[in-house]
């Protein structure tokens, strides 16, 4: 526990030193008020009962509560910049932890092994509060010296009894921290039932799901799912509280012995004539400070194995492996000299990890400069993996996949993506403003003429200027009431105008018009030159309308190509791409069917 | 203040009495702990330095180790018990608060107000920091204080009533600061909300799998970071000044105390002088005096903490007493509902100006297969969500066999329709509950099994690991199944069919779907909407090719009805559209319409 707790405070001073500091500040001034409240009484009391000095009592008195007065306001003024301090740790921290997740594999989402873990590493930071534990720690130091020094006060007593109640406190422990270490199992056990928990609690709770649980009456349904899954948390909970009690009662006993013994002991040398009224209170609220001190202090050491645990996990999360890139021969990042930009899969297999069948089997094909290739196929063909294969989301199981005739993994990931404009078929619109959507992280650079160009290319202006502030509308009303809902196809604008922008070299649209209107969809088409013009680019459609303005059409199935050429040349071929044409423009000649 | 904690109150007196017994209980042993804390030490010192008679001596201590044992042993167990009492309250309450949400009028979940206040009512429960029943925790605390208080105060009246009232002015002093510092604070806590919610908002997009391709891909982990810092940035500003009030606060306590010690110090050596207080007596004056001290600090304290739940608590009633409510009927709905007419239909979203749909008149009647097209924001969704009744009209009647919707049980009405929406939510849960959903007590295993088959998903759902118990995604499961965009519609599309309601409506169900399924859809579509009434909202103009009718938005307003021959004739838009979409199929099969 120990060295996780080391590394831990090694993290957080890296993040933030002045918090911890500030901490130990405050715990200094909570020791020495502690003391004092000890020591000086002793004093007092055998001045004004048995010496019967007045002068020097009212001394006394008066240096103590002066003692206190400083030392409380210092505790407050360490605490106010600590406070302040903590908010900014709590900021790094939650940067960094974002940062490992998006700098992390875009497979790792899809993996619920790391979608737990992360949450686990999370918990890390909530449950005791990340700076919680950084408290726990400073506490500790405190208690540390907070025994320390009543145990010197005790041993010019007896240390016999010093050693006595250190047994006794720590058998208590003992008994605390296995217990401890059996709740922050049981911690990490209801996790999953806790993430369950939470959905459920989502679908009752977020605005997605109103229409489907009004319409399909889901509302008892999701209620009854809600308190099923309650009761399976609830089992942990009550096995966790039941541990938690038995450490209560056993601390009774270990309290009831060692205030018999006490008093006894007191008692004895009282009437032995060796101890002043003085001495006796001083000694008995040392013997008691100690004891509390040496129990709140294994206590924390105990409250820091829980998240010593989940920081097992944190280091976990950010240690997370990354995958290995395949290697290459050539290696860093050359730019790109040639303005053309060229593809081609060399005998491409892929398997999605954990999956039996290959989604994609020995895929080869070239796209030259310039050129603009459909690729069609049935639903789980394997066209939306071909996506994610180019554009390095996930590394093929065997070939390799070139670009201007080089490894695409040679390439530095950054100048790689800034390649590629992509319109995803499950895009997703931010809620910000439209112009900081289309134009992402150059929302602040761009020129107004480029951002109308785009707008004005996918047919966005109208809607544009029908709203009062234009371009700085702001996307859904999460923030916002005057924030705007868009329909689907409108959304999809936004999306392609994101892609024309980005000026991406090589443009990627899978299905861009689902959404679109016939209107929007006729003019995409009969634009697309213009907007692809020069760009290779590669377009993922069912609309076989689209294939025609294209140069070239794949036809994948299963997971391979099957058929290649120009529209005319598949037609003539008479093949799968003439079958699925002609069903297709039966539904706009004669009668389906 | 009070309101919210009776409420608070009754809600447990009705769901789960043993709470408040439990949690009532252990208070009672804490006072019982403090009070005897305070007394019995004084009687030991005097008879110890006094008389020093050994049965007394040894009944004190009995009584006194006795005490703190049965305390500390009694304390453990309420509290077990109270904790796991209170898991289920919260259990209940969040319960409560989901039906709310579920059941509430559609409208009120697009309205941000609305969402405002079901944050704050949220917060109520849970507190600031995620601990249910806060509210509760406290009153019971302050219950304790005030009784301990009131104990105390008797103890000090025996010195001397004058002292007690110094006491109670130094307090008044506190409270009076604490009291401004209060408003303050919650002035600023108000302003908040939205700040948190944009920082919550970030923290989704960056942990959220949906984002994951699109933030790789546009290469905007920086930006998006960037943007994420900066409302935390704010939020820190923000409540920089809420640490200043709370170091005010402590000086001030820190200075009272002083006060309140010298002038207790003061008195009680003046008395020892006096003669008029032995040192057992001392003892005792000195605890109480402390201990009132503390206590009061801690009522002012949580007295501050219970007065932030009052703004609330108001906010918290008023979401669960949001208008506008659905206008529910008694009136039954007939055997076989025939058909409903729209008449003179107008809808404004509120706080828009322009009319979504504007005088829409038009009947629909039984059996009919109905197409709805239009460009997109033409209104067709509008068109549908009114038709649900998730909106009720602004103007205008929805009438089914002549009746207002309105007047008509909700429940009812909504079990009329089977819906697929274009933005259908799949959930967490088994292939078959998500067909059969809530539908779940009388199976029927022929319809199930057809649907699948008519959706083309029997032989996919075979050759999954756990067949149609295999839950869709692989958050909870990792073996899970993640549908493609054409299977997950198939799915909803199943979901539909199954519900065998006398009205199915299907909004783009085929924008996801390839050629081969789109196909299957079109020839299933007559057994899919067999006996039924059916509409379709599609881009795809071929849809109205298998349909009876043809309504044509545009701008909000119905421009053309009529079935295709109609329409073509007529020469309006809807040729318009339709040629746009034909154009390509031309070439082929260059026969006329």
């Amino acid at each position: 526990m120990l060295k996780g707790v080391k590394k831990f405070f090694q993290y957080c001073w890296k993040l933030q030193k002045s918090y911890i500091l500030l901490l130990l500040v405050g715990e200094i001034c909570q020791v020495i008020i502690v003391i004092c409240g000890i020591i000086f009484p002793k004093y007092i009391i055998n001045m004004l009962f048995e010496e019967q000095q007045i002068p020097k009592t009212i001394l006394f008195i008066i240096l103590f509560l002066i003692s206190l007065l400083l030392c409380n306001f210092g505790q407050a003024l360490s605490r106010y910049f600590a406070e302040k301090s903590r908010d900014q740790m709590y900021c790094k921290f939650s940067i960094s932890y974002a940062g490992h997740i998006l700098d992390g594999d875009y497979q790792n989402m899809e993996n619920p092994e790391y979608m737990d873990l992360k949450e686990k590493a999370l918990k890390c930071m909530n449950s005791y509060g990340f700076a919680g534990i950084i408290f726990l720690s400073a506490s500790l130091v405190g208690k540390v010296l907070l025994v320390l020094s009543t145990a010197i006060v005790v041993i010019t007593l007896d240390i016999w009894i010093l050693l006595l109640f250190f047994c006794l406190i720590l058998i208590n422990i003992r008994i605390n921290n296995y217990i401890e270490r059996k709740n922050a199992k049981l911690g990490l056990e209801e996790v999953l039932e806790k993430r369950k928990e939470e959905y459920i609690y989502q679908l009752g709770n977020e605005v997605q799901f109103g229409k489907e649980i009004r319409v399909y009456g889901l509302c008892n349904w999701a209620l009854k799912q809600y308190r099923e899954q309650f009761q399976a948390v609830h089992s942990f909970t009550k096995r966790k509280n039941s541990n938690t009690c038995i450490t209560g009662i056993v601390g009774s006993f270990v309290l009831f012995f060692q205030q018999c013994i006490i008093y006894g002991y007191l008692v004895y040398q009282v009437f032995q004539e060796r101890l002043s009224i003085g001495a006796f209170t001083m000694y008995l609220s040392a013997v008691f400070t100690f004891y509390m001190a040496v129990t709140e202090m294994f206590k924390i050491i105990g409250k820091l194995q829980q998240p010593a645990i989940y920081f097992k996990s944190f280091e976990e999360f950010i240690n997370y492996p990354k995958r290995e890139a395949p290697k290459t021969k050539e290696c860093g990042s050359a730019l790109l000299t040639r303005m053309e930009y060229s593809i081609r899969f060399e005998h491409v297999w892929f398997c999605y990890p954990g999956q039996e069948k290959y989604t994609l089997e020995d895929i080869s094909f070239e796209v030259k400069p310039g050129e603009h290739i459909a690729i069609i196929g049935d639903n789980g063909a394997g066209k939306s993996t071909m996506v994610k294969l180019l554009t390095r989301l996930y590394i093929p199981d065997k070939g390799k996949i070139l670009l201007n005739g080089r490894d695409i993994w040679s390439f530095s990931l950054e100048e790689y993506r800034k390649i590629f404009a992509v319109v995803l078929q499950d895009f997703q619109l931010f809620a910000m403003t439209i112009r900081e959507n289309i134009a992402l992280a150059e929302s602040g650079a761009i020129e107004e003429s480029k951002l109308k160009q785009a707008a004005e290319a996918v047919g966005l202006m109208d809607k544009i200027n029908s709203l009062n502030k234009g371009f700085d509308t702001p996307l859904f009303k999460v923030f916002d009431e005057g924030g705007i809902e868009l329909s689907g196809g409108e959304a999809q604008k936004v999306a392609l105008a994101r892609a024309l922008i980005k000026n991406g070299k090589i443009m990627v649209l899978d299905e861009p018009t689902a959404a679109l209107d016939p209107r929007a969809e006729y003019r995409m088409y009969q634009d697309f030159s213009k907007l692809m013009d020069g760009k290779t680019s590669i377009f993922i459609s069912h609309r076989l309308a689209s294939c025609q303005i294209c140069d070239r059409i794949l036809v994948l199935q299963h997971g391979k190509i099957v058929e290649s050429g120009t529209h005319k040349q598949l037609l003539a071929a008479g093949g799968y791409y003439a079958k699925l044409f002609q069903i297709q423009s039966s539904w706009y000649q004669g009668e389906v069917g | 203040m009070w309101k919210g904690l009776l409420y608070f109150i009754s809600f447990s007196f009705q769901h789960r009495k043993f709470y408040l017994a439990a949690r009532g209980g252990m208070e009672f042993f804490k006072i019982l702990a403090s009070l005897s804390q305070i007394v019995l030490p004084g009687y030991i010192i005097n008879e110890l330095f006094g008389l020093r008679r050994a049965e007394y001596l040894f009944l004190f201590i009995l009584l006194y180790t006795g005490c703190c044992f049965i305390s500390g042993l009694a304390g453990s167990l309420l509290k077990c018990f109270a904790e796991n009492e209170k898991e289920i309250l919260r259990n209940e309450f969040e319960c409560y608060i989901m039906e709310n949400y579920m059941k509430c009028n559609f409208i009120r979940l697009e309205n941000k107000e609305y969402q405002d206040l079901k944050q704050r009512a949220e917060q109520y429960i849970h507190g600031q920091w995620n601990q249910f029943g806060d509210v509760m925790e406290k009153f019971f605390s302050l219950s304790g204080n005030i009784i301990t208080l009131a104990g105390v105060a008797y103890i000090i009246i025996i010195i001397d009533i004058k002292v007690l009232l110094l006491f109670i002015l130094l307090i008044v002093v506190n409270i009076w600061v604490g009291s401004i510092l209060k408003a303050k604070r919650m002035a600023l806590i108000s302003g908040f909300a939205s700040v948190l919610r944009r920082r919550a908002y970030y923290e989704d997009v960056v942990k959220n799998p949906a984002y994951a391709k699109e933030i790789r891909l546009g290469w905007i982990a920086k930006w998006l970071l960037a943007k994420y810092n900066d409302y935390m940035q704010v939020f820190c500003k923000q409540t920089v000044p809420i640490y200043q009030y709370d170091f005010i606060q402590k000086s001030v306590t820190a200075v009272t105390g002083f006060a309140q010690q010298c002038i207790m110090y003061g008195y009680l050596v003046w008395k020892v002088i006096g003669g008029y207080v032995n040192v057992g007596q001392f003892a005792i004056y000195f605890n109480a005096a402390n201990t009132f001290h503390v206590v009061i600090n801690k009522l002012v304290d949580t007295v501050l903490e219970l007065s932030k739940y009052t703004s609330l608590y108001k906010d918290f009633e008023k979401y669960i007493q949001f208008e506008p409510e659905i206008e529910t009927g008694k009136e039954e709905i007939g055997e076989m509902p025939c058909e409903i007419e729209f008449r003179n239909v107008s809808f404004c979203y509120p706080g828009q100006h322009k009319y979504a749909i504007e005088n829409v008149s038009v009947t629909i009647k039984k059996g009919e297969k109905i197409s709805v097209v239009g460009e997109n924001g033409a209104g067709k969704t509008t068109f549908i969500k009114l038709l649900i009744r998730l909106y009720d009209p602004t103007e205008g009647q929805i009438l089914l066999d002549g009746i207002d919707i309105r007047k008509l049980d909700y429940n009812s009405y909504m079990k009329l329709f089977g819906v697929v929406f274009q933005d259908f939510k799949l959930f967490h849960i088994s292939v078959r509950d998500n067909i059969l959903l809530a539908n779940k007590e009388k199976t029927d295993e022929k319809r199930l099994v057809e649907a699948l088959r008519i959706m083309g998903l029997d032989c996919k759902i075979t050759e999954l690991p756990n067949g149609i118990e295999t839950q869709v995604y692989k958050q909870f499961d990792k073996e899970g199944f993640e549908p493609s965009g054409g299977e997950g519609q198939k799915l909803a599309l199943c979901r539909a069919y199954y519900k065998n309601s006398p009205f199915i409506i299907l909004d783009e169900p085929t924008s996801a779907l390839d050629i081969k399924a789109e196909c299957e859809i079109y020839y299933n579509f007559q057994t899919l909407v067999q006996g039924k009434t059916a509409l379709f909202i599609s881009h795809r103009l071929a849809s109205s090719r298998i349909c009876d009718k043809v309504l044509v938005f545009q701008k909000g307003r119905l421009v053309e009805q009529g079935n295709h021959k109609e329409l073509m004739e007529q020469g309006g838009l809807y040729k318009e559209l339709f040629q746009m979409q034909a154009k390509y199929f031309e070439a082929v099969y260059p026969c006329g319409f």
